[in-house]
């Protein structure tokens, strides 16, 4: 214990710095808006390890050079995967709407196993759960996407609505939108290596470090990376439309008796809506948070809707209240009617620094292919902390500011966080706020109490 | 003239004895200072503009007169008009909340909910705000990190205080 | 007058026994209608949290808009409790203050309840019998403590499951407690703070007090200590009074959504919820028997006063769940057919108000044990719930508060007014020092580091003067407003006189420095009283707050004229009425009522389904 005596004499010239080395300085001049390089960016398949350092050492600078990193992710994530999962370099990303690299990683269901099997190797084809129907199970081509989340984290209900029970998100053809989570290699191994899929596992940890990604040695690593989606069902119009990156998925809703919802799985073509990817790096141990939406979701609140159709926004009068759930009971097997379909606006407006890289980004894609479906996801901010910790082990090296201080202080996706857009601290959308409360279940700690998770929820679910 | 952010914050660092770029950081998300000068400039602060600019020229007079801030913030504080203002900007950077400097008892408004969670108080022992906490379940059981972890003290003030 | 379509049961009150009553009912088919007076359930917790933050005085309530149509006691009343105009609770010719305060809107009072869910000793059932004070319970701890015939859980056990409560069984054996066979809490223990340690190990196996060990133990909670139903691990936020931020700590709204959850074979929910719907007047039959509806008032805006028209709801049976002072108010307010009001052939409706008085203790530790951190309670002492002394002055536990000076002494706030501006208001500062600067900073620091505080909840005892009657003063929908007669008996007031001497002898043992208000303000403080000792003829002089314990009003008994209900809460007079909560209790026990009243609503359920199951209920 550090106890301290009454009236301490304390010696100024030996003070920690907590969080490590200080960003860079601010500049004299700070450059409120940021300028479009001339040159179309490159598209590549390489996931960068960090951030590009563009010379302005300014909130807006780094921001800049985050988001820029945000979308070199987005663009290697989402780059054409071979069928071992592998980015395929003999084709350009958006040539053709394709399996994108991260849709091969291990999902959540694949990892916290009932009774706290070891989950089988990277690399191994996704099968259906064992505890599944058989006539499920019959639908199931392996490998193929699974949908068994109707929000971005589990509940009572296994898997069935949206964060922290707020409500489900239903679409503007009154389909329940769906979600998973799936982890990059790094982050299954350490997963495993830790044997933190299970209880019993878990019992043994005494804290939980995911790795950080490192540049050196050539050819550098890539850290942990967690990647959540939300999908929508598509029409038949929607499927032609090429307006979505789509995919063949099992769409499984469990069954429960309150509310009472049957068990059901069915092969459906789904389009992708919202995209967080967070990785953790050098010089961002809590984590990067980079989040994508589709560009048809919703309107900003008091901006004129000018789209023709929204996926979860009607222009229709009278219109339900914004960003409000329907009431219960919710049954994700339904087509809800549009009185209960969610009326979706976005809260906080995507800046124009972020809508610049979009517009540069999207020319860029926009060469390889001018229907790519890329063109039709935009980034809307990247968090990042700007009193990152020292090391790699935020709990111990950040043990005051655990989140860095995060820049934007809020940022939400619409998709995954609809109902919780303000700016409000500790409850708003915040990426970090929201995560620096993940725990595990269960630790090697005294009592065996949950701990720090370094910024998953995913560890809850251990069986 | 209007005061200056970079004045407010060397008047504050003085006041408070917590180092300017803790105020102030370099990279600033949140923008606190620039709320609390808000916050004096508005009419709700019931602060003119002239006793707050004459708060601000004393203090960096006086800077160079006695030759240090914590002199000079000292004068300031002892000065029969410019100390009850002074003493408001202290509570407030402590309390995120702006007292009335005619009636120090007297609270006008939480500066804001950002304010709330970004006041020095709960820092100073070693916690988090209520209804604020980035640490996880159990933290409690531990003794919290040193001091000296959650607040940078100012340069040129003493450690052991006064004047 | 608009009429509902008739429910099968009509439930006043979308709080804890509310909401436990909906599910219970809901999940067994019952078409269930609720009525709220207040806002319903928000999506998102951002309004009330940016309500706390910015609320310059962190009461309860300070998370919570005020709602001139469903006004409700609060803190801030209490500053002018005896001027009406300033206070919603009529108290002008009371001798005290009632303290305690709830919230009407949807989830009720728990919204900012502190967690706490104790069990209550079996001696609190029997105080009559075992020590010849107040009135035996008619029913015993066994009844809800172990399982019934036919059933495999207590109910006790169930409310812990709702609730998810986190606790020890080992650790809280103790006075009698016993627990189904095999029972484990659905969470474990939650870690005590560096203050709990230091007086758990100054006085656990070393300190006795009247011949009784002192003994501290870690409270059990309804916060999670694990992921639990869907929500979230404590993170110690030190808010629980008055918001959680991130729902760790149960709220009666989890058990209301999941009675919305329940519904039918066709996917049409079982129960619905009316919001801004005030009840004002149960209605009888002709022989003034069976209860045949609910007149309640609506309204549109909870900003202001706007009632929009009345609706009688109705269902073939009732629960009145609107607690222990809006609930006997209505009783007294349906007047026009009964003159004493419904539910009244006793005359006990309103009569024994309690509370937990709460007698405050607060001092400096000797060295930094870092409050402000961690859940507000997480341990105290219960060792002295029960003992021969009940014959002579009534019982209490000790809570150890982690909040510092927090709740004693305004804190942080007074301590930064007292070295800034050279007060001493909290008496640490008798040189009236003005500091600034590093000097400040670390005069703060010394002081806030070392703040710890007793909480003493004094199990008052019934009096029939302690009452809720109605006022002649109405609120914004004309419905009259409580009227509050309230004192405390000697016997209560002796428990002070022990509380004061055991905080001597504790804060001696863990070497604290006690800290007390001087006399001349302790004389202006609203709960200021005195006792003098007839024996010695010392007079003592204290104050008090309320624990938040609105308890008694409506008792529950062996007779139709000692008792409002019977053991099952059923009306002796309205068969087809029940009434549930806290103004059931006959007693106010010894542990916080939550947990009970929990247990109690999961009894009343089961009693509501029998009696719909029967042919019918007016036979009974
Ligand atoms: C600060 C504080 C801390 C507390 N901490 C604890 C603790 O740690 N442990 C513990 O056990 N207990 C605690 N309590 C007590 C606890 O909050 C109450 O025991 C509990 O809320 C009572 O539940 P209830 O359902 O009977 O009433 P409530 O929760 O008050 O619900 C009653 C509902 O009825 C509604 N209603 C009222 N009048 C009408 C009407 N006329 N028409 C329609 N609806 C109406 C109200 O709007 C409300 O929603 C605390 C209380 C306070 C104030
Ligand atoms: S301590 Fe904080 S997080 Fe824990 S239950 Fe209380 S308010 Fe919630």
């Amino acid at each position: 214990m550090s106890l301290l005596t009454s009236c301490p004499e304390r010696d100024s010239t030996t003070k920690a710095t907590p969080g490590g080395p200080t960003p860079t300085p601010q500049p004299a001049v700070s450059t409120a808006s940021v300028s479009p390089r001339p040159l179309l960016p490159v598209l590549s398949s390489d996931i960068p390890f960090d951030i590009t350092f563009s010379g302005d050492g300014s909130l807006e600078g780094l921001q800049h050079d985050f988001d820029v990193l945000s979308w070199n992710t987005f663009i290697a994530l989402n780059w054409p995967a071979k069928p071992n999962g592998q980015p395929d370099p003999s084709i350009q990303i958006g040539t053709k709407d394709a399996p994108t690299v991260w849709q091969s990683w291990k999902e959540a269901y694949e990892i916290f196993l009932p009774g706290g099997a070891p989950p089988s190797p990277w690399g191994t084809l996704r099968t259906a759960p064992e505890n599944w129907p058989p006539a499920c199970k019959a639908l199931f081509k392996d490998g193929m996407t699974l949908l068994n989340q109707v929000g971005k984290t589990p509940n009572v209900l296994n898997d069935s609505t949206q964060p922290f029970k707020t409500g489900p998100l239903i679409d503007q053809n009154g389909r329940y939108a769906r979600f998973e989570i799936v982890v990059n290699e790094p982050m299954f191994d350490s997963i495993v290596a830790n044997k933190l899929y299970s209880k019993k596992g878990q019992a043994t940890a005494s804290s939980v470090v995911f790795p950080c990604s490192s540049a050196s040695p050539s050819p550098g690593n890539v850290g942990a990376i967690m990647v959540k989606a939300s999908w929508k069902i598509l029409s038949d119009e929607e499927k032609k439309s090429g307006r979505f990156h789509t995919t063949e998925a099992i769409v499984y809703t469990p069954p429960s008796s309150s509310p009472p919802v049957a068990e059901k799985c069915e092969l459906l073509t789904v389009g992708l809506v919202g995209l967080h990817m967070v990785h953790k790096t050098a010089g961002a141990p809590q984590w990067v948070w980079s989040t994508f939406e589709h560009v048809d979701n919703c309107p900003t609140e008091g901006e004129t809707p000018s789209k023709p159709r929204y996926n979860f926004f009607s222009k229709a009068s009278p219109a339900p209240s914004p960003n409000e759930p329907p009431p219960r009971p919710w049954d994700p097997n339904k087509t809800e009617p549009s009185e209960r379909r969610v009326q979706i606006v976005r809260k906080i407006p995507i800046e124009p620094a972020q809508k610049a890289l979009n517009d540069l980004f999207q020319a860029a894609l926009g060469k390889v292919n001018p229907k790519s479906v890329w063109l039709n996801y935009e980034l809307v901010s990247t968090q990042w902390p700007t009193n990152p910790a020292a090391t790699c082990d935020v709990e111990t090296s950040a043990p005051v500011d655990r989140i860095g201080t995060p820049a934007p202080q809020f940022l939400g996706n619409s998709t995954l966080e609809s109902y919780i857009q303000g700016k409000v601290p500790n409850v708003s959308s915040s990426c970090m706020e929201c995560h620096a409360n993940a725990t595990t279940y269960t630790s090697a700690r005294p009592s065996n109490i949950p701990i720090f998770s370094d910024f998953t929820y995913l560890l809850e679910r251990a069986q | 003239m209007p005061v200056s952010l970079d004045q407010f914050v060397s008047l504050s660092s003085a006041l408070t004895g917590v180092n300017a770029a803790q105020l102030k950081p370099a990279l600033d998300p949140i923008g606190i200072a620039n709320q609390y000068l808000a916050m004096i400039n508005s009419q709700a602060s019931k602060v003119s503009s002239t006793t707050f600019s004459a708060l601000v020229s004393t203090f960096e007079a006086q800077v160079g007169t006695l030759g240090s801030p914590n002199k000079a913030a000292a004068f300031v504080l002892d000065d029969p008009t410019l100390g009850p203002v002074a003493r408001s900007i202290i509570k407030m950077w402590l309390m995120g909340t702006w007292y009335d400097p005619a009636n120090p008892g007297t609270a006008i408004q939480v500066v804001s909910s950002q304010a709330y969670k970004e006041s020095l108080v709960w820092k100073v022992m070693q916690s988090h705000p209520m209804g604020y906490s980035m640490w996880s379940f159990g933290y409690w059981a531990q003794p919290p990190p040193a001091f000296e972890q959650f607040i940078q003290t100012s340069s040129g003030n003493s450690a052991n205080g006064a004047n | 007058m608009a009429q509902t379509k008739k429910y099968d049961v009509v439930i006043v009150g979308a709080g804890l026994a509310g909401s436990i009553m909906a599910y219970k009912l809901g999940k067994a088919g019952k078409k269930v209608l609720v009525i709220e007076s207040g806002a319903s359930v928000p999506t998102s917790r951002e309004a009330y949290m940016e309500h706390f933050y910015t609320n310059l005085i962190k009461t309860p309530e300070s998370a919570y808009p005020n709602n001139p149509n469903a006004p409700r006691a609060t803190v801030v009343d209490l500053f002018n409790w005896k001027d009406p105009s300033q206070s919603y609770l009529d108290q002008s010719s009371s001798p005290l203050p009632f303290s305690s305060t709830y919230e009407r809107r949807g989830g009720g009072t728990m919204w900012h309840w502190l967690g706490s869910s104790f069990r209550f000793v079996p001696n609190d059932f029997r105080l009559q019998s075992e020590y010849g004070q107040g009135i035996d319970w008619p029913i015993a701890y066994e009844d809800l403590g172990l399982p019934q015939p036919g059933r495999s859980t207590a109910y006790y056990d169930d409310a812990e499951k709702e609730i998810g409560v986190s606790a020890d069984v080992a650790r809280q054996t103790y006075l009698g407690l016993t627990f189904t066979p095999g029972y484990q809490y659905p969470n474990p223990e939650i870690p005590l703070t560096l203050t709990d340690n230091l007086f758990a190990d100054a006085v656990n196996g070393k300190e006795q007090f009247e011949g009784q060990a002192v003994t501290v133990s870690p409270t059990p909670a309804g916060r999670n200590s694990r992921p639990y139903d869907g929500r979230r691990v404590c993170a110690g936020n030190t808010n629980c009074i008055p918001i959680c931020p991130i729902q760790a700590k149960y709220d009666p709204t989890i058990t209301l959504n999941k009675a919305l959850d329940t519904a039918d074979g066709a996917g049409q929910r079982n129960v619905n919820v009316m919001y801004q719907t005030v009840a004002a007047k149960v209605k009888l039959d002709q022989e003034n028997k069976m209860v045949v509806g609910i007149e309640c008032i609506t309204y549109d805006n909870l900003e202001k006063k706007s009632p929009t028209g009345t609706v009688v709801v109705t269902g073939t049976i009732y629960v009145i769940a609107s607690h222990a002072i809006e609930t006997p108010k209505l009783l007294l307010n349906s007047n026009e057919q009964l003159p004493a009001g419904v539910a009244n052939g006793s005359g006990q409706v309103g009569k024994n108000l309690m509370d937990h008085p709460l007698f405050l203790r607060w001092g400096l530790t000797k060295d930094p044990t870092f409050p402000y951190r961690g859940p507000l309670a997480t341990a105290g002492i219960e060792s002295l719930r029960d003992g021969p002394f009940r014959s002579d002055r009534a019982a209490f536990r000790v809570e150890f508060g982690n909040e510092g000076w927090n709740f004693a002494a305004a804190d942080p706030e007074n301590t930064v007014f007292d070295f800034v501006d050279g007060t001493n208001n909290n008496l640490n500062n008798p040189n009236c020092e003005k500091l600034f600067g590093v000097a400040l900073l670390n005069k703060l620091n010394e002081i806030f580091t070392r703040q710890c505080r007793f909480g003493f909840l004094v199990e008052q005892s019934p009096e029939d003067s302690n009452t809720v009657t109605l006022s002649n003063l109405k609120d914004d929908l004309g419905i009259p407003r409580p009227k509050i007669n309230y004192n405390l008996s000697d016997y209560t007031k002796r428990a002070f006189v022990a509380a004061q001497k055991l905080t001597d002898q504790v804060f001696a043992a863990a070497g604290v420095t006690p800290f007390e208000k001087p006399l001349a303000q302790l004389k202006k403080a609203g709960g200021y009283f005195t006792y003098t000792d007839p024996k010695t003829g010392e007079t003592y002089n204290f104050d008090f707050f309320g624990s938040g314990h609105i308890v008694g009003t409506y008792r529950m008994g062996t007779t139709r004229e000692n008792s409002v209900v019977d053991r099952n809460q059923r009306s002796w007079d309205h068969p087809n009425l029940f009434l549930v909560g806290s103004g059931v209790f006959p007693t106010i026990a010894t542990g916080n009522p939550s947990l009970t009243i929990a247990a109690l609503a999961f009894w009343a359920a089961d009693n509501v389904l029998k009696d719909l199951e029967g042919a019918n209920p007016s036979s009974r």
